[in-house]
């Protein structure tokens, strides 16, 4: 877009050295975007291909190899803990978010304000946590003695503030200038009013930012699940899904397996799988993209 | 303006759907090891005496008042335990979720199994499901303990340690509630010491693969059609192998006619010595000859297994890119008429590869072959072997709520009717006896609700990945049901391996530490000389120089001297 702008003011046939730039700009870009698309593409085009075909196939695909199947959603499907682990996933989505963005706005506010005492000692150990980590026993023993073994909660609480993005939160509070909350005091607001009328709508594109990162990070995440949990009804679906993939490969190369269609399965259903968890944070993307670059921009140019 | 908005979208979504995969990507690498843990804490594998299917094994004779036998007691009372137990208990077992089980039911209590399990023992069984290794792991640290764990891998530091530990508790004190289970340690010496701590503690209620033909599962594969087609015979020997590699190349244009990956030609060809009784040398990694230690590779005999490797290598015999093709590559090669020659297992290399060319191309064929030997005829010194009783145990914690009625039921798996449960599940629903022999039903063979076999098993047998039961060969038999997999297993599993095989040794707690730090980094060195000999990176005249010498002052005797002390330590029990 760029280029044809500069291109129509530049008038008809000019080469000019920014030009020619352009033109390998946008070849080397679009090459960068083709070898990172085309992963993507082949997932997408194999998991409806023929299990037998595919194994057999050597090489680029374009288009799903015949005979076009569905099995591996089936199989996806019918697996009763994948609705359950959606429905785990969207609590888990749902209910932490709103105690991350609840915990981590309260948070940098704190941080932003003038005038709490001990401000800079709690700053250190706030930022302290960022490079120096309990590690996982004892966050293990701390869970357990919080009594949270076995429940979602414990998936939701111990990660309730990530460091990093309360230090972006705070950043964009900062941001606004201080004679506004000033002016805000003088109306007589109070901190409560300060946050929610004025720090959070003139942050909204940070927060989306942070529904996206948080959000993202709950979507993805497994392993405290897999250490906490206890109950195969409870898993969340990356969980559920890890298993699946174990599964598929274990019996790819286990002990003595039979002409089992596992194995000419597993390829399939692992690329099933990635589309079927992979669509609906996809689907979100396009939505925050332009709240994503201005929302950590804002955070950035502060000086 | 119109259409480069467009475009702008369009690249939007494509760099958004690039980074959520590359998001998504984590973690999903499965761990896909084959069973073995080869060299770890404990040679692996072997067998010896292990000829006494349950059929046959001797009555248990040191308990009194136990007219134990397995072929002869009655279905539901067998040794002096009365299934089910008279009073009601609840018993809490902690296991590694498996996907195949929790595919189709809640857990493994709740399949068709589980409940039969139940119901023949009166016990109520609770799983805690774990979601993976590291969550037991997490659990053994974290104090409190169910009634049951179901390990599937030893404890870091040994049973011994779990026992110091307060993890396990050693079945010693209730051997008398488990009759059955010591009717089978009785029947042969080989479980009863591999069971057992270095100071005679019983671990738990193991895995036992009850016959020779359950311990391998992995060899070489060859194009049984090519052969035929250029009048060949089964390659034997090194020379064999390399004239039939000849061929393929010359006359069948294959472009790597031996193709494999890297994991499958050091690890487990070399490593369990498919390669290595031409030249005198029994396997890679640990092996005894007469209760004497040694390390394959860093035998002299080991220079010319590389040599012969070097110039498969050399010829182009060899995949040139053996070091980066996956599973997937190779059999697409064998496939595509692209390689003759590969090393893989029944079921996802000759299972499938069949299944797959079956409706194309029905003149392909595969067939199991090898070990090599040194002259056509000789016995292989070694071969893809598993120990009978491996790392799989269901153990009694210390904080178990009724350890008599814990140990009642577990010693159900190994009386008559818990053989059959386990091996065949429900007679008339998951089998049926056809002429005396236990025949898996079309529930489990052909799922009439399209589960494959695997899955299907998952639900009504525990054969399919193992348990507190002694395994029996019938349900390799008909898993791995087409005639090429049942004779490649045979040609896999004829091998002198117990001559030579390590015990599940355990290397002494104090000495853990020491041990794997000087075997972790004498490993590594040993894998990366291989690619480097194999590839010629690095010339074979540096062998004793260079690569030998290097070894000594890692301090591989020391290495050996650890494992002799746990060999001599087993012998002992």
């Amino acid at each position: 877009m760029v280029e044809k702008r500069k291109h129509n003011s530049a008038g008809e046939g000019k080469i000019t050295p920014y030009r020619i730039f352009s033109i390998f700009n946008t070849i080397i870009m679009l090459f960068i975007i083709l070898i990172t698309a085309y992963p993507v593409y082949y997932i997408v085009v194999a998991s409806f291909s023929d299990a037998g075909a595919l194994s057999r196939h050597v090489g680029m695909l374009w288009l799903p190899l015949k005979p076009y199947t569905l099995s591996a959603y089936e199989t996806v499907f019918k697996n009763p803990l994948i609705a359950s682990g959606f429905l785990n996933t969207l609590f888990v989505l749902a209910a932490g978010l709103v105690v991350n963005l609840t915990l981590t706005s309260l948070g940098a506010f704190f941080l932003t304000i003038k005038g709490p005492m001990l401000k800079n000692a709690i700053t250190f150990m706030i930022i302290f946590t960022m490079y120096f980590s309990g590690g996982m026993i004892p966050s293990y023993l701390n869970v357990k003695s919080l009594g949270l073994m076995d429940s979602l909660w414990a998936l939701i609480l111990p990660g309730a503030i990530s460091t990093t993005n309360l230090v972006i939160m705070k950043s964009s509070f900062s941001s606004i200038p201080d004679s506004l909350i000033e002016s805000a005091r003088l109306d007589g607001a109070s901190y409560g009013q300060i946050l929610m009328r004025v720090i959070v709508p003139l942050s909204k594109a940070t927060i989306a930012v942070m529904v996206l990162y948080y959000g993202v990070s709950h979507w993805n995440s497994w392993f405290n699940a897999s250490i906490y949990l206890r109950n195969s009804d409870k898993f969340p679906l990356q969980l559920v899904v890890r298993n699946i993939l174990n599964l598929a490969s274990n019996s790819a190369m286990t002990a003595g397996g039979g002409a089992d269609e596992i194995a000419q399965l597993a390829d399939l259903i692992k690329y099933a799988l990635i589309v079927v968890t992979a669509t609906p944070i996809l689907v979100l993307y396009p939505f925050l993209q332009k709240y994503f670059v201005k929302g950590v921009m804002v955070g950035a140019i502060k000086g | 303006m119109r259409q480069s908005n467009m475009w702008k979208k369009t690249a939007a979504c494509i760099m958004a759907a690039a980074m959520t995969i590359s998001m998504c990507g984590c973690g999903n690498e499965g761990d896909s090891s084959i069973t073995d843990s080869s060299d770890s804490a404990g040679g692996s594998t072997e067998s010896s005496s292990t000829e006494s299917s349950p059929e046959e094994q001797e009555q248990g004779s040191e308990d009194a008042g136990t007219e134990e036998s397995e072929s002869s007691s009655s279905e539901e009372q067998a040794g002096g335990i009365t299934y089910p137990l008279e009073e009601k208990v609840h018993l809490v077992l902690a296991m590694v979720d498996e996907a195949a089980v929790t595919a189709n039911a809640k857990n493994l209590a709740e399949t068709p199994f589980g409940q039969a399990w139940q119901e023949a023992t009166g016990v109520e069984l609770e799983i805690m499901q774990l979601a993976d290794g590291n969550a037991l792991n997490l659990l053994y640290a974290g104090g409190d303990l169910p009634d049951m764990i179901w390990m599937v891998s030893s404890y870091s530091g040994g049973a011994e340690k779990a026992i110091k530990d307060k993890i396990i508790e050693p079945l010693n004190d209730y051997m008398e509630f488990a009759p059955d289970f010591q009717a089978v340690l009785d029947s042969n010496e080989l479980y009863a010491k591999s069971c057992r701590t270095s100071d005679g503690k019983i671990i738990g209620f193991p895995q036992i693969d009850g016959d020779d033909y359950l311990l391998t599962s992995a060899g070489l594969i060859i194009r049984q059609d090519w052969l035929d087609d250029l009048g060949l015979a089964v390659p034997q020997t090194a020379d064999d192998l390399y004239e039939a590699l000849k061929a393929f190349k010359e006359e069948k244009g294959a472009s790597a006619p031996l193709s494999t990956t890297l994991w499958w030609l050091k690890d487990i060809a070399v490593q369990y010595g498919l390669f290595t009784s031409p030249f005198g040398l029994a396997r890679g990694g640990f092996y005894q000859v007469d209760g004497k230690v040694h390390y394959g590779y860093a035998e002299q005999e080991y220079k010319d297994v590389l040599e012969y490797l070097h110039k498969l290598y050399e010829e182009g015999l060899l995949d040139p890119n053996f070091q980066s093709v996956d599973d997937n590559t190779v059999k697409a090669n064998i496939m595509n008429g692209d390689t003759g020659v590969a090393i893989g297992n029944t079921g996802s290399y000759i299972g499938t590869m069949l299944e797959t060319m079956a409706a194309d191309e029905p003149d392909f064929d595969l067939s199991g072959f090898g070990p090599l030997v040194k002259t056509a005829g000789d016995i292989p010194m070694s071969t893809h072997y598993n120990w009978p009783i491996q790392n799989t145990y269901v153990i009694i914690t210390p904080n178990c709520t009724n350890k008599e009625a814990a140990v009642k039921f577990l010693n159900y798996g190994y009386t008559e009717a818990g053989h059959m449960l386990f091996n065949y599940g429900i007679e008339g629903v998951s089998y049926t006896m056809e002429n005396d022999i236990p025949t898996y039903t079309d529930l489990l063979m052909h799922n009439p609700d399209g589960l494959t076999k695997q899955l299907a098993m998952a639900q009504y047998i525990r054969a399919w990945n193992g348990g507190p039961f002694i395994r029996e060969k019938g349900y390799q038999l008909q898993y791995s049901d087409l005639p090429q997999q049942q004779a490649a297993l045979t040609s896999w599993s004829t091998s002198d391996a117990s001559k030579y095989q390590m015990p599940p040794v355990t290397v002494s707690e104090e000495n853990t530490s020491e041990y794997s730090k000087l075997n972790g980094d004498i490993s590594t060195y040993v894998s990366e000389m291989f690619v480097r000999y194999v590839t010629g990176l690095e010339s074979l005249d540096t062998f004793e120089s260079g690569y030998l010498a290097t070894l000594e002052s890692m301090n591989v005797d020391r290495v050996i001297e650890l494992q002799q002390e746990a060999l001599d330590e087993f012998n002992s029990r």
